[in-house]
């Protein structure tokens, strides 16, 4: 394209015996071109300018490879050893996010998810790593599902955590029944309802419930303001699903405050 | 060939006038041909004097039987054993279940309104309807007919591979969702409750009205066909694909009958 685009510069044009007629086509299609063209710059700008691809990719081999495999499908020489299996980036779907429910997740959450590491989980933290690296690996991570260019869901906007008080835990308790959350994490929480023994993630293997008694196991976070995110985005890839239609957000909040609760954190 | 009178005869070809209309040409090529390229996408435009597609799903050789799975749980709504309705076909073979729909096809009818709001309930721990057919990007209303958890977990199927768009709970009855993302993207969609692993749906999302699903009868009709040959496919879940030629002529109705 860009060759045929050259050739019909306004230099050649003094060669052709209809110089009008032609200088005018060459601007029409040159301008027509660049219209075509205009679909693939920005996905171009993404790949290779906005960040050093080449950098990238050696961290990413350094540092995730081991795991999520080299070509990110979540296959990597110690996956095997690892439950729940690490995640596979070429299917877009990530666990940890503030949008929607099925969405792709913002730079932020997965910023956080890299910087932070997941409880529960063998991913661990690469604060060690510095902000500019893992917003590097950010930008590699994304490249490997088309999600990412096809689709920019919007952030869930969360309110301010709701105060901890007992007329808020109790009411939770409320919800937590309206909700009918025993089903999978069991009546006191323990992770042991009556459908937690049949439960599967995404891939097809087996997946149990969190124990919502031991505040170190919540793999999204364990503050109310985590518990909210959780309750109404769901974590993609497994059965935990949305309840941002099912319950207000009233009742929401009253609910992470009383999961919160379960947790047994001690408070200062 | 040395290197100068490379470059003389590349000279040559790029200042060539035929050289300059040919490749003004491709473009003109390329831009009329770039929208169809890149949008794939329907015009519903209303059809004057359409043909009719009618026809019957049928099993030859041995009806395989319908599977039954017991239930541990929640039996006073959802029963002790269900069929997974992955074989509803009659003793005669016709096939219940079954998705027809032209394939390719770019201008026709308009769609109506039924197929844009489709309802999917969760009623004795059964998707129902098992089977759908919708429109992509249109709403998808999802409700709980059953006083126990369900949830809504879609998935979109890329052969064996299945990708996950959305996760919605229903954990009471009477609670309705309308839901405008699943149906985001065309192809088959899978939904399952991961609280009764035996339930299974299917949704068909589709970018035009031409796709129907077989009744009790393995029948169907598609109805106000513009006049051309098509291909028809034909896909059920256990039994697999099918494409076959089809002729539409106008105002008149063509029979056919599919065998797997």
């Amino acid at each position: 394209m860009e060759s045929v685009l050259v050739v019909i510069s306004s230099d050649n044009c003094k060669r052709i015996k209809n110089r009008k007629l032609a200088c005018a086509l060459s601007l029409i299609f040159i301008l027509s071109g660049c219209s075509l063209m205009s679909g693939a710059v920005p996905l171009q700008k993404k790949t290779s300018q906005t960040y050093n691809r080449k950098v990238a990719s050696g961290l990413y081999r350094v540092s995730c490879s081991h795991c999520h495999g080299v070509t990110g499908k979540g296959d990597g020489p110690a996956a095997a050893y690892m439950k729940p299996r690490p995640r596979d980036f070429t299917s877009g779907s990530y666990k940890i996010r503030t949008t929607d429910t099925g969405e792709v997740p913002t730079d932020s959450d997965l910023f956080k998810t890299i910087k932070f590491g997941i409880p529960n989980s063998e991913m661990p933290g690469w604060s060690l790593l510095g902000d500019r690296k893992i917003r590097l690996l950010v930008a590699y991570i994304k490249s490997f599902s088309p999600d990412f260019l096809e689709e920019k869901p919007p952030r869930i906007i969360f309110g301010k955590p709701g105060d901890l008080t007992d007329q808020s835990i109790r009411l939770g308790r409320r919800a937590y029944h309206k909700a009918r959350c025993a089903k999978c994490h069991g009546d006191s929480g323990r992770g042991d309802g009556p459908s937690a023994a049949e439960l599967k993630d995404d891939l097809g293997n087996s997946i149990r419930p969190t124990n919502l008694n031991e505040h170190w196991q919540y793999k999204g976070g364990a503050t109310p303001q985590d518990i909210f995110r959780t309750i109404t985005t769901g974590l993609n890839g497994t059965p935990m699903p949305s309840y941002k239609d099912a319950l207000s957000y009233e009742e929401r909040r009253n609910l992470s405050n009383f999961v919160h609760s379960l947790g047994k954190i001690k408070r200062n | 060939m040395n290197s100068k009178n490379y470059d003389k005869t590349l000279n040559k070809i790029h200042h060539s006038v035929a050289f300059q209309i040919a490749s003004v040409v491709a473009l003109v090529v390329l831009l009329i041909l770039s929208p169809v390229i890149t949008l794939h996408a329907y015009k519903g435009v209303g059809v004057k004097n359409g043909g009719h597609l009618t026809g019957v799903i049928m099993k030859s050789g041995r009806i395989p039987r319908d599977p039954v799975k017991f239930i541990s749980k929640d039996r006073p709504i959802c029963g002790r054993a269900i069929t997974a309705e992955k074989y509803v076909i009659s003793r005669k073979g016709e096939i219940r279940w079954a998705v027809v729909s032209l394939e390719g096809i770019r201008r026709g009818k308009k769609f109506s309104n039924a197929q844009t709001n489709r309802v999917l309930t969760n009623t004795k721990c059964r998707f129902d309807p098992h089977v759908m057919v919708a429109r992509r990007r249109s709403r998808l209303i999802i409700k709980n007919s059953d006083d126990t958890l369900h949830n809504a977990h879609f998935f979109l199927m890329r052969g064996k591979r299945r990708k996950n768009i959305g996760n919605v709970t229903l954990p009471f009855r009477g609670l309705v969702v309308k839901n405008r993302r699943v149906l985001r993207k065309s192809g088959l969609i899978s939904a399952i409750c991961d609280a009764h692993n035996f339930m299974q749906g299917y949704i068909v999302s589709v970018d035009h009205p031409y796709a129907e699903v077989s009744d009790r009868k393995g029948r169907f009709s598609i109805r106000d066909i513009p006049a051309g040959v098509y291909r028809l496919k034909v896909w059920h879940e256990a039994l697999g694909v099918k494409r076959i030629r089809v002729v539409i002529r106008a105002g008149k109705t063509t029979r056919i009958s599919v065998r797997y």
